[in-house]
């Protein structure tokens, strides 16, 4: 038997108050002169073995009432050693201490951080001062770390403070740099134990490092997983819509309100979510509101992953340059009126005509093949910001063409079925076709003659096994020439709605805006044809970030807002031993059942009061 | 002649009663001649015996006695006693007194002189309780004292064992003595209206118990009225008054009660 606070054991000497005050109080009675007791003695006569009795049994309670009341202060521990399931750090061991602090976002939940230092601490304290010590932060970067002692220890974790930033056991445990330990190793993780924190941790990798887990129990949550476009490729003029998908991590019903803030503007609406699902909040913003918050109102949350920053780039007019002949096309692009219309098309025989400056989007059609400098013309032209190319190639294309279009796609022959072919799949995913889905005018769309591709980028749509429409980056290319010769695609309902994707998509691809703390950004790639770059991984803290005149909204990983933890089963597969309350590490604790006792006598004893 | 009260023996005396048949044993010299001249027939005349009437007063002194609230049971007794033996001397009848507790402490013998009446109120006024009580005792050691049939009044508690007090009375009553007793009690010694745990101490032996008045109160007023009862029951079976007055009765009530009963006697 141990006790955790054993200086209230002091407090048990109050044992000897009730039965102080009993004789006190004894010594205390009024003294009555009655004629006689003889009457007294006859009726008292029955009941005073019970009355002596009952006040024993009275000043006995009152004895236990006081003594299990400090034993419960005390916290009493038993120590029995084949009582503990719990693992066990005996005291003022001798130890080389290695404790992984868990600083990651999701440990913003309530007090859980501060839970976690106090926790460390008591581990820490726990070993022997003499020991040696190494706190290792789970979102710290790698770096040679020393032993210290128990009071530079005592400093680190406090000093440790909460990160915005997700974190890995595995590439803690894989950072750790440190001198040989000069004792028995001790790896101790104090944290809520999210999934993701466990994720690529194997018992291999553990290899046979004992760890032990210290549990922070983690709460609900409901947080914003993304903001998106609801169309990315509509052209808009005056409104648009986004889309806030609302995360329910919590095992009960999330009932509140989503507010978005933009350009001083404040939109809201209810939601309610179901456990563990996500629904989907839209709000209808004017375009100028491209960059904003959006929140959900939720007291049991992390607070940040409920705060989403976003910025969106929404499709502006612009111009489009066709070169080759084709009504169809230039119809369909073709503005009726120039308010409601989003392209500016022209029309050209040859790319020598055409002048590529202050142009958007360049469809070439049926251009059998280009030369050199055309080529070199396209490629300037697709370096610019907010371009793009839609090919539509010929039957047999030229080595120009085929050259030109060979990062995209390689042209393996023409396929010329002797009835027709239809198109059968479609990426129903990608936003060119996502409105689209589940629309019957897709199905039985004919082609009578395609090329046969060999695609190097995405794929959209097939015709039988043939790839029909091939995206990467800002070109795509589409297998044929829109003609009725080639396909019924131009007498289709969903022809200029197609073609008005098409041709956004190339313009507008939409690169994630939203980047998470800490996020390791390919600059090059992430930027490309938009301007500047960013170095996202300097940003500690989420928030709308403005760069080269543009904004990126910056949050935490959406991973963080989900707190629950891998079960001790999960944990124990691992070889990691889980500890749920410091005073197991002791034993168990009876502070309840000294608590218990304490009450169960107080009760009895006024129970016997009453009872005459 | 002295006194008020008949004599209830018929005997030699001056005042004519009635005649009654003569029977054998009975002294020749009581023959009335003139009535056997006239009728043929032996009677003899009977007298009222006119006698002083010899009533002792026993008061009762023991600790038990000392007893009461806002006047104690000893003090009402004093009073009481007192008013009997005045009104007992203004009737010329020979009064004593005989203070006790568990045996005779005083004695003052019946006598109808005024002087008497001095010595017995002084006998009262000095009594002071203690001692256990130990009636049947006394009654005994009285029997020895009083050869002559009298008035014999008690005036005590009876806190005492009910069977022998009883048995002691009953004697004196087979011995032709005219009994009356006083049973005087505190109103708190019936209703027992403590509440808190007390430390209760026996005003006679001194003994000391712990009592748990809410606790027995009921039992404890059934067991008084039990004792009550079982004198009042006990003592009527042999015509033997047994009025039961508390310390908050006035006097003139248990005096009339009293006069009111012996008025049944003459």
């Amino acid at each position: 038997m141990t006790f955790l606070n054993p200086v209230y054991l002091l407090g048990t000497a109050l044992v000897a108050v009730p039965i102080i005050i009993h004789f006190w109080f004894r010594r205390r009675l009024k003294r009555v002169p009655f004629s006689s007791l003889a009457f007294l003695r006859m009726t008292e006569a029955r009941r005073l073995g019970w009355l002596k009795l009952r006040d024993i049994l009275v000043l006995a309670l009152r004895c236990l009432f006081v003594l299990f009341l400090f034993l419960s202060l005390a916290k009493p521990q038993l120590t029995a050693p084949w009582l503990a399931r719990q693992p066990k750090i005996p005291s003022h061991r001798l130890a080389s201490v290695i404790i992984i602090l868990d600083n990651t976002y999701s440990m913003g939940y309530g007090d859980n951080f501060r839970r976690a230092q106090e926790a460390a601490r008591e581990l820490l304290r726990r070993y022997s001062p003499a020991s040696e010590f190494c706190v290792v932060p789970l979102t710290g970067p790698s770096r040679p770390l020393s032993w210290t002692g128990l009071n530079g220890a005592l400093k680190q974790v406090e000093a440790c403070t909460l990160s915005c930033r997700t974190g890995s056991l595995r590439q803690a445990l894989e950072n750790i740099r440190i001198d040989a330990p000069a004792y028995e190793l001790n790896y101790l993780y104090v944290g809520d134990g999210q999934e993701i924190v466990f994720k690529d941790l194997t018992a291999k990798a553990l290899s046979d490092r004992k760890l032990i887990w210290y549990e922070i129990p983690g709460g609900g949550n409901a947080g914003i997983a993304q903001v998106s476009m609801v169309d990315p490729v509509s052209i808009v003029t005056d409104k648009y819509q986004i889309m806030a998908t609302v995360q329910n991590h919590s095992g009960r019903i999330f009932r509140g309100t989503a507010r978005l803030v933009s350009q001083e503007q404040e939109f809201t609406s209810d939601l309610a979510v179901q456990p563990d699902q996500s629904a989907d909040v839209v709000f209808t913003l004017p375009v100028r509101c491209n960059a904003g918050t959006v929140a959900i109102m939720d007291d049991d949350s992390l607070l940040m992953d409920n705060e989403y920053y976003f910025a969106k780039t929404v499709p502006r007019r612009m111009r489009v340059l066709i070169v080759g002949a084709n009504e169809y096309l230039k119809n369909a692009l073709s503005p009726v009126s120039a308010a409601s219309m989003p392209f500016d098309v022209r029309t050209i025989m040859n790319l020598k005509d055409g002048d590529l400056r202050m142009q958007a989007v360049l469809i070439l059609n049926n251009v059998p093949d280009l030369s050199k400098g055309d080529e070199i013309r396209i490629r300037d032209f697709l370096m610019q910001k907010n371009t793009g190319a839609l090919i539509f190639l010929s039957n047999d294309p030229g080595p120009g063409m085929r050259r030109f279009i060979g990062e995209w796609a390689a042209v393996r022959g023409t396929v010329a079925p002797r009835g027709y072919l239809t198109l059968d799949w479609v990426d129903a995913g990608s936003p060119v076709f996502k409105v689209f889905k589940n629309e019957a005018s897709l199905k039985g769309i004919r082609f009578y003659r395609l090329n046969d591709l060999e695609a190097r980028g995405h794929v959209l749509a097939r015709v039988d096994q043939y790839p029909l429409i091939i995206q990467k980056d800002n070109v795509c290319i589409v297998a044929t020439e829109c003609v009725p010769g080639n396909t019924d695609l131009v007498y289709r309902a969903i022809f200029v709605p197609l073609l008005h994707r098409l041709a956004s998509s190339v313009v507008y691809q939409l690169p994630d805006r939203e980047y998470t703390v800490g996020a390791a950004v390919d600059t090059t790639k992430v930027l490309q044809g938009i301007d500047g770059g960013y170095r996202l991984a300097s940003i500690t803290r989420p928030g709308l970030y403005c760069y080269g005149g543009d904004t990126i909204g910056v949050n935490v990983d959406p991973a963080e807002g989900d707190l629950r933890s891998i079960d001790e089963g999960s944990a124990a597969q691992l070889g990691v031993q889980v500890l749920r309350s410091l005073s197991a590490l002791a034993g168990i604790d009876l502070t309840v059942a000294c608590l218990m006792i304490a009450l169960c006598a107080l009760v009895i004893e006024a129970a016997l009061l009453v009872l005459r | 002649m002295s006194g008020l009260h008949q004599s209830p023996y018929k005997g030699f005396s001056q005042e004519f009663a009635d005649y009654r048949p003569y029977m054998p044993g009975d002294e020749p010299r009581r023959i009335d001649w003139k009535v056997f001249a006239r009728s043929d027939r032996y009677y003899i005349k009977q007298y009222l015996e006119e006698t002083n009437l010899r009533a002792y007063i026993l008061f009762d002194i023991s600790g038990s006695m000392a007893y009461g609230d806002r006047i104690s049971k000893l003090e009402y007794a004093k009073y009481l006693c007192a008013s009997l033996a005045y009104i007992l001397s203004r009737q010329k009848d020979g009064v004593g007194i005989i203070t006790f507790d568990s045996k005779i402490r005083e004695y003052v013998p019946p006598s109808a002189k005024k002087v008497n009446l001095s010595r017995i109120l002084g006998v009262i006024d000095g009594a002071a309780a203690g001692g256990e009580t130990s009636i049947a005792d006394v009654l005994g050691e009285l029997a020895q004292k009083t050869k002559r049939r009298g008035l014999i009044i008690i005036v005590s508690d009876l806190l005492d064992q009910p069977e022998s007090v009883v048995r002691a009375i009953r004697s004196f009553r087979f011995r032709k003595h005219e009994m009356l007793v006083f049973q005087v009690l505190d109103k708190k010694e019936f209703s027992f209206p403590y509440a808190d745990p007390a430390l209760f101490k026996d005003l006679e032996t001194d003994d000391e118990m712990i009592v748990y008045p809410a606790a027995i109160r009921a039992s404890y007023q059934k067991h008084m009225e039990q004792f009550i009862a079982f004198y009042r029951r006990a003592l009527l079976e042999v015509h033997i008054d047994c009025e039961t007055v508390f310390t908050d009765t006035p006097y003139d009530q248990a005096l009339i009660a009293f006069l009111h009963k012996r008025m049944k006697m003459l």
